[in-house]
């Protein structure tokens, strides 16, 4: 980060009260006595008290709500951002090591930010479902929200990367957002035959599965969004407001797939769809056809549409070139041209002119390497307003 | 699968809770707490500097497969409470779709619920240019110049505290860091410079103390011959934002950034470099910004760190 902006972060996570530990919290009078507010030092008065004296002022403090609580610190803060430096930071230095030795620095066990639970799904199969906490409260009407499928390769990456972009939003435009996670237990990558299933249309005897066994089963892509719907997003709701109005969907190659087939059939699902990669060749580019349908009957809703693409999904890059299976590599890019068929997917899509609709090839990008670039983009493109989404050009 | 006994809850490390799989499905209570996250095949330490002062949560993540003969390829990356979880899914990722090296990644983050921290990096990531105790002239509060501290904890305590959990081979020895971590990269390319195989420096923030490091790297490169690879990276965005971004931050702060030069000075190091042979071409990535640059760059360095040794993977 860049430094000049973060003085008043800097003293204020130096200050900021944190949650009780069990420790503190243990030792917190009654509820009627935590409503009753010290009145707050100035900075000569809190530096003669004895370390004892202020460690025991910061525990009464910690326990106040925040409406109290917070006024409290700022006003502690100009307390002793007023002292000379060396004595400020002796303060900061104190309260550190005060903490830890006490036991009250606040903890991560006590403060999970990601929350996991199963759910069954389709063909009572169990998904296991992540949600990131943003790190500030809600607005209002609830935090926007990003779902990402394929969420055993791809959940961190775009819950990190948003969680970052509302690190100063001031800077970022960009305010708290949840991310959820659709994923399965276990720790695989990707469930290959599960993915197969649940974000592809039909394909009429299934595919040829690249480990060799029977032909995986496809064509569950309605029956997994029905899930998405009613299952995994009441009891995402159950746990975090959400903000029902700005929802979007993240998925990467078959997901991306599957995020451009939901907004076809189902626009009023998501307001913004991130295409990361998708398999637009899927089905004999049966996504195609359903597009037309869509472009021409007009059904789109003022969503807005992300597809990205790598520009060695389709060029050969200078390291698939040197390694061992370069000519096989060559064969399998040159028959799905997905460079070519994304940007034709999104030229498809922007003749309907009710959605906002972007493309961008990434220079130098893989259809793996895509994705943490993608997240970027695509937190960006569904949280700020669209004149601030880098245009690209 | 040692889940019970090898796990790291991101940023929030809890060894005792079971992941996902071992959790009975939830179906009778209205909203029963879930369990926290954890990365596959991780775990977490934490240390505390030799001076007490900072506290820091270690997180490892490891491949699946049994380590070849000559150990994994290791990535260190700095702030890791921010940027561990990314660097693991795009190693991860890579191997999977791309025929990448597998490689441990290892988080030196800041015993923290938040993402950064801020006081602690201020003095772990900057160079020294003063007798100490020195500060932030940006952050007049915060202590400054510890990296030389700094490096010789990472060199005395936690590499070896790696090395001693897991088969790691010392030449693919990678430090990825971000801003004040690109700058850190880049002063301990230059001052220790056998210490990484290989650095990425995302955003480096070369400006710091009157381009001090740019001076250092004067200095350093007419009196010896450095190895190892370099890596800069940068988003054009973060010193010429386009006309939006500027009425987003407002002009003052984007006249800030035309002042602190982050492309410029990346592509001045890269020239100085260049000039005794190395090849540090500065990455500039259209329409980034300083902070959405950093996952683009993250999955940039995997390429950068690790060998491609098959071909590309099921899609």
């Amino acid at each position: 980060m860049n430094s000049s902006t973060h003085v008043l972060l800097a003293a204020s996570l130096a200050l900021i009260a944190t949650p009780l530990s069990a420790q503190s919290a243990a030792t917190t009078p009654s509820p009627a006595a935590q409503a009753e507010v010290p009145p707050v030092p100035t900075g000569p008065e809190y530096v003669a008290m004895t370390p004892q004296q202020r460690y025991a002022l910061r525990l009464r403090v910690r326990a106040l709500p925040d409406n109290l609580r917070l006024p409290w610190l700022a006003r502690l803060k100009a307390a002793v951002d007023s002292l000379p430096k060396e004595q400020a930071l002796a303060l900061h230095n104190e309260r550190n090591r005060m903490d830890a030795a006490h036991g009250t620095k606040p903890t991560a066990e006590k403060n999970p930010r990601i929350e996991q639970f199963n759910i069954e799904g389709p063909n009572s199969r169990v998904y296991t479902i992540s949600i990131a906490r943003p790190d500030k409260p809600a607005p209002a009407g609830g935090y926007p929200v990003i779902y990402v499928l394929d969420a055993n390769a791809l959940f961190n990456t775009v819950a990190d990367t948003a969680r970052m972009q509302a690190f100063l939003p001031s800077w970022s435009g960009i305010g708290p957002a949840v991310v959820v996670g659709i994923g399965v237990p276990g720790d695989a990558l990707f469930d290959v035959p599960g993915r197969y299933l649940d974000l592809t249309t039909p394909v009429p005897g299934g595919v040829s599965s690249p480990s060799g066994g029977p032909p995986m089963k496809t064509g569950g892509a309605d029956a997994f969004l029905s899930f998405i719907e009613q299952k995994v997003k009441p009891a995402v709701e159950q746990r975090i407001s959400i903000d029902r109005s700005q929802q979007a969907l993240f998925g990467h190659s078959l997901g991306g797939l599957f995020a451009l087939h939901a907004l076809i059939s189902h626009p009023e699902a998501f307001q913004t769809y991130i295409a990361v990669s998708p398999s637009v060749w899927w089905g004999n580019g049966a996504l195609f056809r359903e597009a037309e349908r869509f472009v021409t009957a007009g059904r789109g809703n003022g969503d807005r549409v992300l597809l990205t693409v790598g520009q060695y999904e389709q060029a050969m890059s200078p390291a698939a070139l040197a390694a061992s299976g370069a000519s096989e590599e060559r064969a399998a890019l040159d028959k799905i041209k997905e460079v070519d068929r994304v940007g034709q997917m999104a030229a498809l899509l922007e003749r309907d002119k009710a959605l906002t609709v972007r493309h961008r090839v990434l220079p130098g990008e893989d259809h793996g390497s895509s994705v943490p670039a993608a997240a970027s983009l695509g937190v960006r493109f569904a949280l700020l307003p669209i004149n601030v989404f880098p245009s690209g050009k | 699968m040692r889940r019970r006994d090898c796990l790291v809850s991101l940023g929030l490390a809890l060894p005792t809770v079971a992941a996902g799989a071992a959790e009975p499905l939830m179906a009778k209570a209205p909203t029963p707490p879930g369990s926290p996250a954890v990365i596959p095949h991780s775990t977490m330490w934490r240390m505390t500097s030799d001076d007490g002062r900072r506290y820091y949560r270690v997180m490892m993540a490891l491949p699946a497969e049994p380590p070849p003969p000559g150990g994994w390829p290791v990535i260190y990356v700095l702030d890791g409470n921010a940027f561990f979880a990314t660097m693991v899914e795009a190693v991860r990722l890579e191997a999977f779709m791309a025929g990448y090296q597998p490689a441990v990644v290892v988080g030196v983050g800041y015993d923290i619920d938040g993402p950064i921290d801020v006081t602690s990096r201020n003095y772990d990531y900057t160079p020294p240019t003063q007798a100490p105790p020195e500060y932030d002239d940006r952050n007049p509060t915060r202590l400054a110049g510890g990296a030389d501290v700094f490096i010789d904890f990472l060199r005395r305590r936690l590499i070896p505290a790696v090395s001693a959990r897991v088969a790691v081979d010392p030449v693919q020895s990678c430090l990825f860091g971000h801003s004040y971590g690109g700058l850190f990269g880049v002063y301990c390319f230059l001052k220790d410079n056998a210490l990484f195989g290989a650095v990425a420096a995302t955003s480096p923030s070369l400006w710091y103390k009157h381009d001090h490091v740019l001076r250092l790297a004067d200095t350093v490169l007419a009196s010896k011959q450095l190895g190892g690879r370099l890596l800069l990276m940068v988003g054009e965005s973060e010193q010429h934002p386009d006309a939006d971004e500027i009425a987003l931050m407002g002009a003052q702060r984007a006249a800030m950034l035309e002042k602190l030069g982050q492309v410029d000075h990346a592509v001045g190091l890269a020239r100085l470099l260049a000039t005794h042979g190395i090849d540090a071409s500065p990455h500039v990535f259209a329409g980034e910004t300083h902070v959405s640059v950093a996952p683009g760059a993250i999955s940039r360095a995997v390429r950068f760190f690790l060998r491609r040794t098959k071909p590309e993977g099921p899609r």
